[in-house]
């Protein structure tokens, strides 16, 4: 009979995980904490963002870093998630991130979590982090088939088919859903004293969403 | 062209094809590549053809256009055999001449000739010029021989023989054998064992295999593919097929990027001519075995070159790269196990096949086995393709057979392996070109590029310009290729506009290894190698224009100036008539002055100066 | 629009999904540029959803999802172009042309592209205009390329 399981080290620690399973997966059912953005448990890891990376060995071979959201656990395999090496690519990872999307509070958040105290890049002001969860949402779960990566490198963005909401978007919101980059209702950057009305500042709204609500139950919406 | 259904029916095709070609003909050979159609190579071919016809001598003169020769700065080219005289820069006036002087009566066109740039001696034959006398042209020979879209051409000089000897002396795992022990290695740059591969290939659970040539060449200034696949079509099919029969391969493709139009035609043409007369699809050569081709077109992203996104690409998705944690060998188009090897590679299969594992392990060295074509290109004399044997050192390459230096500058250094390799300094020109070698150093030996560099090449604007065709070739997956390569951009922009600062350096150094350490892909991990073999041998560059706000070569815009020699200036006036911003103040007679404030920089005024008087520093 | 053609191309490649590339280049020849419904229609002829036709379309450079000029100026910007000069050649046309690559002018008469290697390296800086390879370029020979095209266009009465 085929063995169900195998034995892996994870951080100098023995354990036996399911076979088919990811580090990541492995890492979690044993409290083993490896930080992640663009993954989300019940949709295909994607390996994007690259936060998750881990120091891999199989069989005393080369260690090399990958993903652990995608890499599958193999017999004997040897992981490290905290080498010095790591922490100071995370880190790295973090910085151009926070760079990027400072306005995002998951961006933030895992800058806060890495300890970057200094951002030494120029500041951008993008509200998506192209993490691809909302289009793995769309697809996987509520079959919408709405949403798209378009583009390349730099210019690569999330967008809807030629720019138009198509006939197949049912308005689930699940998108919203899982976006971690939407700003919580009444949470959201702000001028001192301001009211929220976020929702009719129609040029601040991230170029990502595609029903314009930032996940708020705002009528007026443009889409 | 009637079906060949045995190995027979081929050598007896063969044999015809021999008996009819006339001995004592005079063949006149026109380039035919794309850089010589640049230069009107066509309009001299039909110029040819036209006058042969007229003068009535179709019988006793043979008119082939050639695939790429490989010296295209000197194009177009003409050859004639049996003499083996060769022809440069020949134009469509030059035509009559050649028929009525050379052919007739033998006499040789001096004008025409390759000059020796520092004998000034003149060279008739096409063996004894340098560029092409110090090379060992395998692969690379039958280029100037046939024409590739005549199948013909390729059979007479033995074309498809080893096909023949692979499908009825020999079994798959035998040739996998023979492919192992000549050591032949992937030339696409990776430098992967073939045999290897294909053992991996045909020993991965499935019946359904493909076969695949990588013709993605994107890395900029390699075209060794490009001339392959346009030149010879069939020796690039002929490795796939036999490679197929090796692996168990039922279909295959060949991905050729858009930028090769001619590539394209002529394999397009290589296949259907193939089709019709038998060598592709049901019981090859009554071998029993079944194989087909297609070939599939890139859309212009160099990202497609990675095996994994050119497999996406096949697919008719975009080309995002995917983990390699299973490798393509086992699970690659259509999750079936694949086979990608490189142009280069597959037309080195009839050879090994045909002459043996021996014969290929006996050139080269230790670790790397046969020969290999560079692209020579840059700040060198002669430019163009040179085959030579692994080993080989780049001091031999780029003055033996380059001429070394033009424009009376020093060279300073050599770009190897495109974007995935590095630079490596004219003070370490004696290392030998083989696969390990130049890792060493820093660089890698890559698919075959050699951009030459000179004291004119600022190394901080080469660093730039490599880090700038990532960022816009990547294909935006990955948070450290994406956002990593742009912010080493900016940097290097700053320290281009003197607005750097010393801890620039440091920064670079630290995103480089994080963007080497964390990307998916080969594009992202090999990203920082120009980067970073700058750094390693032109530091102080880098630091002149941080700390002196200087481009010591005089390339960067921000941080030059374009002035006059007094000594040197004519008057003549020729640089204010085409300054396009009217910079140039003077009298005719009189010294001109450039007037800095209004100055463009973009050294028309040099171009045209024929006292060489205009200063750039 | 008239789409006859669109579905003709697809027939042509015997609707290959192995042939998308090909047949979208088959279809921007055609129209010029790739219209939405030219691309909504391949995708439906080859079981596509249009996210992932349209995700394609604005992957690869060579598609162009808005209307090219009629005369296509392509630079290559290679690395032994670019050493051999290819930014000096960049700037002037530019400064020409009134446009960035990848742009159009605003008449559509060029279209602006830089590439990164046509593989003729050898003869570098190298210009690609209008289906023909020009080698050996700077500044004033590429000015003096588009200056031809804009004079044989007058001389041959040709509105702009």
């Amino acid at each position: 009979m085929e063995r169900k399981t195998v034995h892996i080290t994870i951080d100098g620690r023995w354990l036996e995980v399911e076979k088919g399973s990811t580090i990541l997966q492995a890492g979690r059912e044993f409290g083993i904490h490896i930080p992640t953005m663009c993954y989300m448990e019940h949709l295909t890891p994607y390996g994007g963002c690259r936060i998750c990376v881990v120091e891999i060995s199989n069989n005393g071979g080369k260690p090399i870093i990958d993903t652990s959201c995608t890499h599958e656990v193999r017999e004997g395999m040897v992981i490290q998630t905290q080498t010095p090496q790591i922490i100071r690519a995370r880190k790295m990872l973090a910085e151009l991130l926070v760079a990027s999307a400072p306005n995002v509070k998951i961006a933030q958040d895992i800058a806060a979590r890495m300890g970057l105290l200094k951002v030494r890049f120029p500041m951008e002001d993008n509200r998506c982090v192209l993490c691809g969860l909302c289009i793995r949402m769309c697809y996987e779960q509520m079959d919408g088939k709405a949403l798209g990566f378009s583009g390349r490198g730099t210019n690569r963005k999330i967008s809807m088919p030629f720019e138009t909401r198509p006939e197949t978007c049912r308005l689930c919101r699940g998108c919203d859903y899982v976006c971690p980059a939407v700003i919580v209702p009444c949470q959201g950057v702000k001028e001192p004293g301001e009211l929220c009305g976020r929702c009719m500042r129609l040029e601040e709204m991230p170029n990502c969403c595609p029903t314009g609500t930032f996940g708020c139950f705002c009528n007026q919406n443009p889409l | 062209m009637r079906k060949i259904k045995s190995v027979s029916d081929l050598e007896r095709w063969r044999e015809t094809i021999l008996s009819k070609q006339n001995q004592d003909e005079v063949v006149v050979s026109v380039c035919g590549g794309t850089g010589c159609h640049a230069y009107g190579c066509k309009k001299v071919r039909d110029e040819f053809a036209k006058a042969i016809k007229k003068n009535g001598d179709l019988e006793k003169i043979r008119l082939r256009f050639t695939g790429c020769r490989g010296f295209c700065e000197r194009g177009p080219i003409v050859t004639i055999q049996p003499q083996g005289i060769f022809y440069q820069r020949v134009q469509e006036k030059d035509v009559p001449l050649i028929l009525s002087e050379t052919v007739e009566k033998g006499k040789i066109l001096e004008d025409l000739l390759y000059e020796d740039a520092i004998t000034k001696r003149k060279v008739t034959s096409e063996k004894e010029i340098p560029f092409y006398k110090a090379q060992n042209r395998l692969v690379l020979e039958n280029n100037g021989l046939i024409e590739p879209t005549k199948i013909e051409d390729y059979i007479g000089i033995g074309g498809y023989q080893a096909l023949s000897k692979a499908l009825s002396q020999m079994k798959p795992e035998q040739i996998i054998d023979e492919v192992n022990a000549s050591g032949l290695r992937g030339r696409g740059g990776a430098g992967f064992p073939t045999g290897k591969k294909w053992e991996d290939c045909r020993n991965a659970p499935g019946d359904i295999k493909y076969i695949i040539c990588n013709c993605d060449e994107g890395d900029p200034g390699a075209y060794m593919d490009r001339s392959l696949l346009e030149g010879n079509p069939h020796s690039v099919l002929e490795g796939m097929i036999v490679g197929a029969y090796a692996i168990g391969g039922s279909h295959g493709y060949i991905y050729v990027r858009h930028e090769y139009p001619l590539a394209c035609k002529n394999a397009e043409t290589a296949i259907q001519q193939a089709r019709k007369i038998g060598l592709l699809g049901k019981n090859i050569l009554g071998s029993g075995f079944d194989f087909d081709v297609e070939i599939a077109e890139g859309g212009g992203a160099f990202v497609c070159g990675e095996s994994t996104a050119l497999i996406a690409s096949i697919e008719g998705r975009v080309g995002e790269p995917r983990s390699k944690q299973i490798h393509t060998v086992e699970q690659g188009l259509w999750g079936k196990p694949t086979n990608i090897n490189n142009v280069e590679t597959w037309a080195n299969v009839p050879l090994i096949i045909n002459k043996g594992s021996q014969w290929f392990f006996s050139i080269g060295t230790e670790k790397s086995k046969g020969t290999k074509i560079f692209s020579l290109v840059g700040k060198v004399k002669n430019t163009g393709l040179v085959e030579v044997p692994m080993g080989i050192t780049l001091k031999k390459i780029i003055f033996d057979i380059g001429g070394g230096q033009q424009d009376g500058r020093k060279i300073k250094a050599v770009q190897t392996g495109g974007p995935s390799g590095g630079c490596i300094p004219a003070s370490l020109f004696d290392l030998p070109v083989d696969f390990d070698s130049l890792t060493q150093a820093g660089s890698m030996m890559g698919s075959g590029g050699m951009i030459v560099m000179d004291e004119g090449t600022c190394m901080v604007d080469v660093a730039k310009y490599f880090v700038h065709f990532l960022e816009e070739e990547s294909c935006g997956k990955c948070l450290p290729c994406r956002e990593g390569l742009k912010r080493m951009g900016e940097i290097l922009d700053r320290i281009t506009e003197g607005k750097g600062d010393e801890e620039d350096l440091s920064l670079l150094e630290e995103l480089a290894e994080v963007v080497a350490d964390t990307s998916l892909c080969g594009l992202g991990k090999t990203a920082p190698n120009p980067v970073l073999s700058a750094l390693r041998y032109f530091r102080p560059e880098f630091e002149a224009h941080i700390h002196q706000k200087r481009c010591p070569a005089g390339v960067c815009t921000s941080l030059i100036q374009y002035s006059i020699s007094e000594t040197d200036c004519t008057g003549c006036g020729a640089c204010a008539k085409v300054c396009p911003t009217q910079a140039i103040e003077g009298e005719k007679k009189k010294i001109h002055l450039i007037l800095a404030e209004i100055c463009s920089k973009c050294g028309s005024c040099k171009d045209v100066c024929k006292s060489n008087a205009v200063i750039v520093q | 629009m008239d789409l006859k053609s669109v579905d003709l191309i697809v027939d042509k490649h015997q609707e290959k999904r192995t042939a998308l590339i090909s047949i979208l280049h088959d279809v921007q020849d055609r129209y010029k540029y790739l219209p939405e419904e030219a691309l909504k229609m391949v995708a439906s002829r080859l079981r596509m959803d249009i996210n992932e036709i349209y995700g394609v379309a604005t992957f690869y450079k060579s598609f162009s999802l808005v209307p090219k000029g009629k005369h296509s100026v392509t630079l290559c910007l290679g690395t032994a172009c670019h050493v051999r000069g290819g930014p000096k050649i960049l700037r002037e046309l530019k400064t020409l042309l009134n446009i960035e690559p990848g742009q159009t002018t605003p008449d559509k008469q060029f279209s602006f592209n830089v590439v990164n290697c046509l593989g003729v390296c050898a003869i570098g800086p190298v210009m690609f205009v209008d289906g023909k390879f020009y080698g050996e370029m700077n500044s004033l020979k590429a000015k003096r390329v588009i200056e031809k095209i804009n004079k044989n266009k007058r001389k041959s009465g040709v509105k702009s």
